[in-house]
């Protein structure tokens, strides 16, 4: 692979990442599912392994926040890309505001593949875990 | 320098921050000293200036991280860019947990020199401060 279809791949792959915080911080359930590839699947520690559009749908729809959130995706290394397909892995944290103000209720780390369908990088599989 | 090759060391950059910082959350010395050239200098608040591989072996292991924690760099800006050197800044928070939860220890910024050696990008000198 050409150096800058490497560069193009990782601002798609950042992008994916980026726009993934966004909707969820944001309650944009389809969004979320949309980053998704159809066969995707979201495995969350603790919560469970969503395969298909539907399920992640069932699951997100869940996650609609009650109350001001932000995850801070950070420290994302790439960890290999090709043409349509790449690996990340990121570090996150998860913020939320209460009665006392902001605090940190989750730190934990993304492993993510990520294809590219149609010109778009789309999550195939994304790994939540969380830092014990 | 064309386009695409300042996007290709910002990527490189980039993925290189990232890798230091996974690699000292995890405690790995021998990843972290990797990433920096021979000669490479660390400098940080009340330790001075941690010149070569083996001094900065020594200065991580002494780091290796007793309870979790997590370094999220954020807002890097590629202030340079040249074929063989670029300089960086971003922001960084550690977050470490403690008996009632995570909490943000140090908020601080990292000065970045990266040379490409030896067939990769290291890091040639970072400058820690803490915001005070």
């Amino acid at each position: 692979m050409s150096n800058s279809t490497e560069a193009e791949a990782a601002a798609g792959v950042r992008g994916a990442i980026a726009a993934y915080a966004h909707a969820l911080d944001d309650g944009r359930t389809e969004d979320v599912v949309a980053l998704f590839c159809p066969d995707g699947t979201s495995d969350i520690a603790g919560v469970g392994k969503f395969v298909g559009r539907d399920a992640i749908r069932a699951t997100y729809s869940n996650m609609v926040p009650t109350q001001p959130q932000r995850h801070m995706v950070a420290n994302t290394v790439i960890t290999s890309s090709s043409e349509d397909m790449a690996t990340a892995s990121s570090d996150f944290a998860f913020f939320q505001r209460g009665d006392a103000g902001w605090s940190t209720l989750v730190v934990g780390r993304y492993e993510d593949t990520l294809h590219r369908r149609d010109g778009d990088w789309l999550f195939y599989e994304r790994l939540t875990s969380y830092v014990m | 320098m064309t386009e695409s090759t300042q996007a290709r060391v910002a990527t490189a950059v980039r993925e290189l921050i990232g890798a230091h910082t996974q690699a000292q959350d995890a405690g790995r010395a021998d990843d972290i000293v990797e990433l920096y050239t021979p000669d490479g200098v660390l400098e940080v608040p009340g330790f001075g200036e941690i010149a070569g591989h083996d001094a900065l072996r020594e200065a991580f292991l002494g780091w290796a991280p007793t309870q979790p924690q997590r370094h999220l760099v954020a807002n890097t800006l590629i202030t340079s860019a040249t074929e063989e050197q670029a300089t960086a800044t971003s922001d960084v928070a550690f977050f470490q947990r403690g008996e009632s939860g995570w909490s943000v220890q140090v908020l601080g910024r990292y000065e970045d020199v990266l040379r490409f050696h030896g067939g990769a990008w290291r890091f040639h000198k970072r400058t820690t401060t803490y915001q005070a």
